[in-house]
């Protein structure tokens, strides 16, 4: 079992699910992921200022595109709607498909969350899907944790995710903050590539620093020389990475940022 | 962003069902001779294509060689001796996983992008199974 995390909630997951769409940002945002049959996981968030005083209309607006959908493929569409409170409404949808859901609002990042469990007719979702509403964690610590197909980092809060690479072999994602950019990669294969090119030599290719010093076995920290923009902007980059020999994963974090505000290793560990 | 491979990959496939694509069978050419080297690469003899009035005069005037030679590394060279038409995706993504010690989706992502590759080069045909 895995976890995926993204924007500051996450979810335990199978590592044969996948992540088809990631799209957004801190304040409104979507991502789904498939598993191996034809269910889905979504999630939906949108801030919102204020604790909204009644969170159906979120969900019927929703229903409103499912039906939409659903017409232009000749299916029946119903859904119905089980409040619980205020901040809390469980809804369900049948068409082809059919899929459970919950909406909820989050007073701590000031965002209401729509959380769905779909998949086929025949299958039993309702306990995968209470599954999934009971484990899904909306994180309000200091370090935010980002976590995708084995790429782990944890930053703190002032990061903003800037660009994401979902590649085979390659995962990257890309962040921003007032003091520092960071760029987190996971590269697969990474024993074979060790062998091919050498350690040293292939973190230094990959994070595009010189000076390497190997801090253990399976870690290397690489410091570089800053171009002419970045010197006179008195900016660095420096660079961990880690060969995570379990999973065979090469973990490169590459920061560039104020001489003086040296990145925090912690993020990675 | 969220590009997604997977995604792409089944696009271009003209929307052929997962369950399709890991129950295909990847073919050699057999046009092609290749040798096992002994670190596990495999060099692949590509016929140099004779189409075409330019291409068969310089091939008359100069003296090329008949053959490209194309390097699989040992990770390529595992896959392409797998691509025998016996193997489906399927089989040969859980062959990657348990040799490479990689995730599923890892697997599976990185097979169908080489499978992409050499399939275009016409190095191999897929036999796609019916829905």
């Amino acid at each position: 079992m895995s976890r995926f995390a993204w924007q500051g909630f996450s979810f335990p997951i199978d590592e044969s699910w996948r992540p088809v769409t990631l799209s957004g940002s801190r304040k409104v945002g979507y991502v789904r992921l498939e598993g191996e049959k034809e269910d889905a996981i979504q999630v939906r968030w949108q801030f919102r200022k204020f604790q909204p005083s009644d969170l159906r209309p979120h969900i019927l607006e929703y229903f409103s595109a499912l039906e939409k959908s659903a017409r232009k493929r000749k299916l029946d569409f119903k859904g119905e709607l089980k409040p619980q409170d205020a901040c809390e409404v469980y809804y369900e949808w049948h068409a082809g498909l059919k899929g459970y859901g919950k909406a909820t609002y989050d007073g701590s990042s000031r965002r209401v969350f729509l959380i769905e469990y779909s998949g086929r007719k025949q299958d039993s979702l309702k306990k995968l899907s209470k599954n999934l509403f009971d484990s899904f964690k909306i994180h309000q610590e200091e370090l935010i944790p980002w976590e995708i197909l084995g790429l782990k980092i944890s930053l703190p809060w002032s990061f903003q995710l800037e660009e994401a690479a979902l590649l085979s072999g390659k995962i990257s994602l890309i962040f921003k903050s007032k003091k520092y950019r960071v760029s987190a990669e996971r590269w697969g294969f990474a024993e074979q590539l060790i062998k091919q090119h050498g350690f040293e030599k292939l973190t230094q290719n990959l994070t595009g620093l010189q000076h390497a010093e190997q801090i253990d076995e399976n870690r290397i920290l690489l410091r570089g020389r800053s171009s002419l923009l970045e010197q006179l902007m008195k900016m660095q980059k420096t660079a961990l990475v880690k060969f995570e020999k379990e999973t065979n994963n090469l973990i490169c974090v590459v920061a560039t940022h104020i001489k003086s505000e040296l990145p925090k290793w912690e993020w990675i560990t | 962003m969220g590009m997604d491979y997977l995604k792409n990959l089944i696009k271009k496939q003209n929307a052929l069902t997962r369950s399709q694509i890991r129950r295909a069978r990847p073919h050699r050419n057999s046009a092609l001779e290749y040798v096992e080297e002994k670190d596990g690469r495999v060099i692949l003899k590509v016929p140099l294509s004779k189409k075409g009035k330019i291409a068969r005069f310089v091939l008359r005037s100069v003296d090329l060689p008949e053959h490209k030679q194309v390097e699989l590394e040992p990770i390529g060279a595992m896959v392409w001796k797998l691509c025998d038409g016996k193997h489906t995706v399927e089989s040969i993504t859980s062959k990657l996983q348990e040799e490479y010690k990689i995730s599923k989706v890892e697997a599976e992502a990185s097979l169908l992008t080489f499978l992409d590759t050499l399939e275009k080069r016409r190095f191999v045909s897929i036999e796609v199974p019916e829905k």
